[in-house]
Formats: C-alpha cells, structure tokens, sequence
C-alpha cells in the first residue's frame, strides 16, 4: 500500500471518531434527545470522572477482574488437561472433538440460571458461568495444537528413547504452544464478556452490576462511564494478549 | 479401548457410551447424593416435560423466544448483506470502514444490553434488536472477505467479454460470495441465539427469563432443566441446520 493511501485511510478513521465525538457534542449543545434516553457528553465525561475518583470503583474492579481471572484459570487449566487427554488418541480426537465443537456453539448463557440454583447470586455462579464459556474453545484449540505437532519429530523423539513426560515437554508443548495461546485469546472475550452478562442479569457487585443498577435508576450518563471503563479494561486486555502471543508464537517457531 | 471402538461407527458408538455413562452417574448422584432442591435426575426432567407443556404461558414464552430469533436472524442477514456490500464495494471503502467494524465488533456488546431494554422496551422488540445487534457483525465481516476473495481475473475475463455491471455482479461476484455468506450465516445463528438468550434472561417480568427465574426460586430444578433442555434442543439444532445449510453451498467450491 502506497504511504499517501494509508495516510488517506487513518484520515478518514480520524474523521470518523472526531465527528462521532462532534455530533454527539452537538447533539448535546442543543439538547435533541431526551438525556435519559441518551445523555449528554459533558455530563457523561463528569460522572466517568466520578466513576474513577471514587473508591467503590475499585472494590467494582477487583470484583469482576477476580471473577474473571478465576473462571479464566479454571478453564485454562481444565481446557488444556481435556484437550490434551482427548489429543492422546484418534480414536479420542474423533469421538470428543466434534462433542467440543457442537457445544461451542450453544450459547452457554442458557445454563446459567442452573448455576444461579446451584451457587446463588454471589461470584461463583458467574465464575462458573466464565469457566463454561472460556473452556470450549482452549479444550478445542489444545486439540488442534497437538494434533498438529509434525508426526516426524514424534517418531524421531520416540526412537532417541524421549519418555512420555520428555515427550510431551521438549516435542508437544513446544509444537502445540502457538495454537494454544490463539485458544487463549480467543477464550478472552467470551469468558470477560459472559462473567459481566452474569453481572448484569443477577448479582449484589461488580462492574456489570452498577451498568445494569444505573440503567434501572435511569442514571444513563453514570451507565455510560461504566461501560466506557469496561471496554477500556477489555481492550487493554486484549492488546495485552495479542501482543504476546504474536511475540510468543514468533520466538517458538 | 480401541479394540473395542474400532471401524466406521467406533467414534459414534463411544460418543454414545460416553453420554449415556454421564447421564446414568447424574441420575445417580441426583438420586441418591444431592438435594433434591437443587439438582433432578434426567428421568425427573423427562418426566416433568409433559407438564411442563401443558402451561400455556411456558409454550408461548418457547414460541415467541423461537419468533423473536427468527425476526433477529432476517434482520441480521439482511442489514449485514447490505452494509457488507457497501462496505466491500470499493477498496478505499474497505480500508477506512472495515477497521472501524472490526473495532466495534471487539465491545463487550452485552454492556449495552440495558439501553437496548431502556429504548426498546420490555417486550419482543428489544429482544429482537438486541439479537440482530449481536447477529450483524459476522454477516458483515464474511460478506466483506466473501467479495475480497473474487479474484480480479475473473471479474476482468468478463468485462472483456463483454458483460454488463449487472451481469458481472449477478454471473461473477454472487456465486463466488455464496460460500462465505453462509458461513456468515452460520455463526451469525449462534451469537444471534446468545443475544436473544442474553435479552430474555435480563428481562424477568416476562418470557423465558420470568420462568427461569420463577423456577429456581420456587427450587423446582426438574421443571428449570426441562425448559433449559428444550431451548438447548433449539440451539443444537438451528446451529446444525446451519451448518449443513453451509456444507451444502460451499461443496461446488471444491478447487
């Protein structure tokens, strides 16, 4: 691509978001739309100001990011073990991989209000219903990595005598690691995004409980700053992830 | 072990083993081991599943769940082919939009549930939208790549031979698309299904989210699970449906 085009395009990006933030300025000058409906842009940059000043924030926070990273550990370690055990056989791989993939499909949220019976409205019912959502695609994606490990560096590691355990850490891992941190990734959204419905449908706490508490109080400009918080975290998160795995996935091959 | 499940139908006969296993130690421990308050064995729940029925209320919360998707997925499929052609139509266009898509398509979209309820109101239509909202994005990005993937050589051996814009789009670009746009389809069913599913769990005064919760309040587990079993049969199959639907279009593509 020549450099004027790119310079072409990020202007017209640049364009896009500066004038979304000009009509939505504008939009609140002349005070068009009912602000409870939708509200207006100072009102929204004071309360996300409120919002990061205030100490319940970080109770919210940690809440949801516990939440999260709990239901996200879980399932790391559950998806890999599953994936890897199912990975051991073909017969295992033909039989569970479709199940895993059939699964995937089924918008896991339906469970949810089983996990409510089980566990109440407190943190576990959304940890289980985080865990539910990220270990599908790791399970899946584990398969995917060792299957695809190169059947010539099994057969030479088994005839320089490589034991089980030798095996899998010098040949498998190695082999499968790219394939495993795109799961990861690809875990990420789903696991955040089903512990904050979780939230919002059923809790006393979190980021995802004042979104849906300030929506029912019709406080939309103090809804607004949480939800921009929350697309901040999971951006910066995602960021986080892809640049390592781009980093990981380069160093390995 | 694979002695045992070996040939064609080795993988199938252990799939049915599996489950059948899981589900005689859930009917056990239901039976024997966990209150009955909290957890009601398969047979509980098949057994429950006439009754269940018989509400009428429970039947028409099922039928307009099913309506609703249905209008969501319509309208997903439709506004996403439209915004996916245009969005595709140019190379400048591709280049300063479709980043912008794919930057929206990475917000938690649930975040916004409540305003979708706050504009919609409580009934079918905000779960509609809410559902189409979430069904949009995959059309859009799989007719965008669907049009990315025609290659220029063909586009330009019709134009030498002489075919209209019209026939070029309807001959060339169409069958070409055809593939991705049911993959789009495909995955467009399943978030279509979560944000419906999202919709009427927040909304509890009515629909499937009223029962959901009026079920584990009254600690009724058999009547819950049989109504999470039926929706679940519907998602299960409309995602297969889906998915042979896309098998089908894509087989001539086989190059």
């Amino acid at each position: 691509m020549a450099k004027s085009d790119r310079l072409r395009t990020r202007l017209v990006q640049a364009g896009f978001f500066v004038t979304l933030l000009a009509a939505w300025s504008i939009e609140s000058a002349l005070r068009l739309i009912n602000p409870i409906l939708f509200p207006r842009i100072e009102n929204v940059a004071t309360q996300f100001v409120n919002v990061m000043t205030s100490p319940a924030t970080l109770g919210d926070v940690w809440t949801t990011m516990s939440t999260f990273g709990a239901a996200y550990g879980i399932a790391i370690i559950a998806g890999i073990s599953v994936g890897y055990v199912v990975s051991t056989s073909r017969l295992f791989t033909k039989t569970y991989e479709p199940v895993l993939a059939a699964f995937y499909t089924v918008p896991l949220l339906i469970f949810f209000p089983t996990f409510i019976l089980f566990f109440g409205t407190g943190v576990k019912s959304k940890i289980a219903l985080g865990c539910l959502a990220a270990f599908f695609p790791i399970a899946l994606n584990t398969i995917a990595g060792f299957t695809s490990v190169d059947r010539n560096l099994r057969t030479a590691a088994i005839s320089f005598g490589a034991s089980r355990i030798q095996m899998l850490r010098r040949v498998l891992l190695p082999g499968a690691f790219p394939i495993i941190l795109t799961g990861l990734r690809i875990a990420f959204i789903p696991c955040f995004a089903s512990v904050l419905a979780g939230e919002i449908i059923a809790s006393d706490s979190g980021l995802g409980h004042e979104i849906s508490q300030n929506a029912q109080m019709m406080e939309t400009a103090r809804m607004f700053a949480y939800v921009f918080l929350v697309i901040i975290i999971a951006a910066l998160f995602n960021l986080g992830l892809s640049t390592w795995e781009t980093r990981r996935g380069r160093t390995l091959v | 072990m694979n002695k045992i499940f070996r040939g064609k139908y080795g993988p199938l006969a252990l799939r049915i083993v599996s489950i059948a296993l899981l589900l005689a130690v859930w009917e056990g421990a239901a039976r024997w081991f966990i209150d009955p308050e909290f957890v009601s064995p398969p047979s509980g729940v098949v057994a429950e599943l006439p009754h269940l029925f018989s509400d009428p209320k429970v039947v028409a919360a099922i039928a307009s769940f099913f309506m609703e998707l249905t209008i969501a997925f319509a309208i997903a499929v439709v506004a996403g082919t439209a915004i996916g052609l245009a969005v595709g139509a140019t190379p400048f266009s591709y280049r300063s939009v479709f980043p912008i898509v794919l930057l929206l398509y990475a917000i938690p979209q649930i975040t916004v549930l409540p305003l979708f309820i706050l504009y919609f109101g409580l009934g079918t239509a905000s779960k509609i939208a809410f559902g189409a909202s979430h069904g949009i994005f995959p059309i859009v990005l799989n007719v965008v790549a669907g049009m990315k993937a025609v290659r220029p050589v063909h586009i330009l051996s019709a134009q030498t031979m002489g075919a209209s814009k019209m026939q070029i789009i309807r001959r060339v670009i169409l069958p070409q698309m055809i593939p991705s746009l049911f993959a789009g389809m495909r995955l467009a069913m399943a978030v279509t299904l979560l944000g419906v599913v999202l919709a009427e769990l927040y909304v509890s005064t009515t629909g499937i989210g009223y029962f959901t919760q009026t079920f584990s309040e009254r600690f009724d587990p058999a009547d819950l699970f049989g109504l999470i079993t039926v929706l679940a049969t519907i998602a299960i199959v409309l995602n297969e449906v889906a998915r042979r639907l896309e098998l089908h279009f894509s087989r001539w593509r086989s190059d």
